[in-house]
């Protein structure tokens, strides 16, 4: 598919997009692949080793990729294959993004409504129910506790637990731009959903329940106890994919390599 | 039973055990193929090396390959079977009642075979549960309900379809209710994830067990959240003890969650074999020990008694089943410490 918006035209002193080196194009493909999560997780797609190939053309590139099981969830395939097209599409020197699932019991559905710009309902009309919204937002909770637990377990080791539960928003910005990185990064990824969870104020609490109420250190054991099963879960899931990408790779069934793939998908 | 270098013996009760049929000519469809490719997977990704199966062997192991691998080799007392029909991946089923049946009358005395049921089968499915009922005498049945059923892409606990199953359970005496909540097929919706549904039945229907087989993994959490609250809801652990040779530090987390919301007594072990055997998997567990910090996060070490409760104490009851006075707790099991410390005052989910 075209893009709407036509190229911008280099200006003066800039480098024309069409002499930009293939290694570099080929880096800004990965590191715009690198902002798509899986929602489920919440890792990009790049360091799960989701990514199987990336071909680029003239303004052209296709993404191939490859789940961990030939059953991996629809709807999470869904949104990791939407979120990459748009994710190289905002490219300068990408004109044509497509995104192509392989060994997936949804592959051709995926693909083709992909491309097509349909929405997960539309793909899997009569199929799936639930609101992908509602899948999404739910994992985007976790997602926000997971990330706080990891904030919280790293500033409470440093300055104390009333101390980090005293924090405001605004000090949630400048800890994302603490000296240690292990903190920093902890900081930004926790600030980039709380910013969206709360519409918070620089004056309101960094530390916030999904309901929005401030973590207080009476509850702090509990609370933190709770969200770290989350953070556990995700985490041992994540290493599950892993387990079984490897596996898939190292130890592949006869039958299930890429000489056996059928064009138009596995569910046609 | 596994013996200890000390000397003390513990019972062992493998609660999640298959015998299936994977061989070519047995699959109906490609579905039949990637479905036994997701397994092949597992099992090559969570098994030791030296421990690995050949593929062809992994499709098909039998009576006696599961009998060597349980009973001779595994250290299993009691193997819990749990029936996965798939017949529209595989022509006579993957791994059917039928075909359990085959390891149960080989070892009766050490085998538990339990039945399944799919409620949307309606009267139908109803006839069909007391006919097999009739023949094989269950303690408990398997559910899927993430499973496809024509045009169904699966059912909730809630659905009103339900509860004559259940009424119809506790008639017949079948008391424990397996319920597979993990990994999935045809993951479509998401409610195939959810484990909300079990607490609303298990409120329900108190006079029956629901068995949370793999511990609602991906969700551990939602699920230790639901059975911490609700005493007849117990962790069916298959797939987290895999974890114990490729990922410890996983395995250790995620059962030190359980540990501190479910406490000792509602867990169940399961090497969900022949993914993974448990032979290794009862070996690594017994030698295995916290560390300090997740020993705080469980509230409990593991003790022997611990172990002795997990690996097999737990299920005997649950299945009735005869422990051997030498591998018995030195301590009542502790029946009546079934609530969990962890409710309450928790509010992030508030």
């Amino acid at each position: 598919m075209r893009k709407a918006t036509s190229m911008p035209a280099p200006e003066g002193g800039g480098t024309a997009v069409d002499t930009i080196p293939q290694d570099d194009r080929r880096a800004a493909v990965v590191a715009a692949l690198d902002t798509v999560l899986d929602p489920e997780l919440d890792e990009p797609v790049t360091t799960m080793g989701f990514i199987e190939a990336i071909d680029l053309g003239e303004a052209s590139v296709e993404i191939t990729f490859r789940l961990p099981t030939f059953w991996c969830s629809a709807n999470f395939a869904f949104l990791m294959a939407s979120d990459m097209r748009c994710a190289v599409e905002q490219l300068p020197f990408i004109e044509t993004a497509s995104v192509r699932l392989v060994d997936h019991f949804a592959a051709g559905k995926i693909n083709r409504g992909v491309e097509a710009g349909l929405g997960f309902a539309a793909i899997f009309s009569g199929e799936a129910e639930t609101d992908l919204d509602e899948i999404r937002q739910a994992f985007r909770e976790r997602a926000f506790l997971g990330r706080q637990d990891r904030l919280l377990e790293l500033l409470a080791a440093r300055i104390g637990v009333d101390a980090t539960l005293a924090m405001t928003v605004a000090d949630l910005v400048a800890c994302s731009r603490h000296e240690e990185a292990d903190v920093r990064g902890a900081a930004t990824r926790y600030f980039a959903m709380r910013r969206h969870e709360g519409a918070a104020s620089a004056e309101a609490p960094a530390f916030v329940t999904l309901a929005g109420v401030a973590v207080a250190p009476a509850g702090y054991a509990a609370h933190r106890r709770m969200i770290r099963s989350v953070r556990a879960a995700a985490a041992a899931n994540a290493e599950l994919c892993r387990i079984y990408l490897a596996a898939r790779r190292s130890h592949p069934v006869p039958g299930c390599g890429p000489e056996h793939r059928q064009d138009g998908g596995d569910d046609d | 039973m596994y013996v200890t270098p000390q000397g003390d013996r513990v019972f062992v009760v493998d609660g999640h055990i298959h015998l299936w049929d994977a061989r070519p000519q047995n699959r109906r469809n490609r579905y039949g193929l990637t479905f036994i490719e997701s397994f092949w997977g597992s099992h090559v990704g969570m098994t030791p090396p030296d421990e690995r199966w050949a593929f062809d062997r992994f499709c098909h192991y039998g009576v006696e390959g599961a009998a060597k691998d349980l009973f001779d080799d595994g250290y299993v007392d009691v193997a819990v079977m749990l029936p996965t029909d798939l017949r529209e991946f595989y022509v006579d089923g993957f791994n059917t009642t039928d075909q359990c049946a085959a390891l149960k009358a080989a070892h009766p005395d050490k085998v538990v075979l339990n039945g399944r049921f799919d409620p949307r089968d309606g009267p139908r499915g109803l006839e069909r549960l007391e006919a097999d009922h009739a023949k094989y005498r269950f303690k408990g049945v398997k559910l899927y309900t993430a499973e496809w059923n024509g045009a169904s892409k699966g059912y909730t606990l809630r659905d009103d379809i339900v509860a004559p199953y259940m009424e119809k359970c506790i008639a017949l005496g079948i008391k424990n209710i397996h319920v597979h909540k993990g990994p999935t097929i045809h993951p479509l919706n998401l409610d195939a994830f959810d484990v909300r549904d079990v607490d609303y039945v298990a409120t329900a229907f108190p006079a029956l067990n629901f068995v949370v087989d793999h511990c609602g993994m991906p969700r551990i959490d939602d699920f230790c959240w639901i059975a911490g609250q609700e005493p007849n809801v117990f962790g069916g652990l298959a797939l987290i003890p895999s974890f114990i040779h490729a990922r410890p530090k996983y395995f250790g987390e995620m059962l030190s969650d359980l540990l501190f919301f479910l406490g000792p007594d509602r867990l169940i072990f399961g090497s969900d074999y022949g993914i993974t055997s448990p032979k290794w998997i009862v070996e690594k567990f017994m030698a295995y020990e916290f560390p300090d910090d997740l020993a705080r996060e469980a509230g409990t070490v593991l003790t022997l008694e611990v172990k002795r409760k997990i690996l097999g104490l737990n299920a005997a009851r649950l299945y009735d089943l005869a422990v051997p006075p030498e591998c018995a707790p030195l301590r009542p099991a502790g029946d009546k410490e079934q609530t969990s410390r962890a409710q309450g005052d928790v509010d992030a989910r508030a």
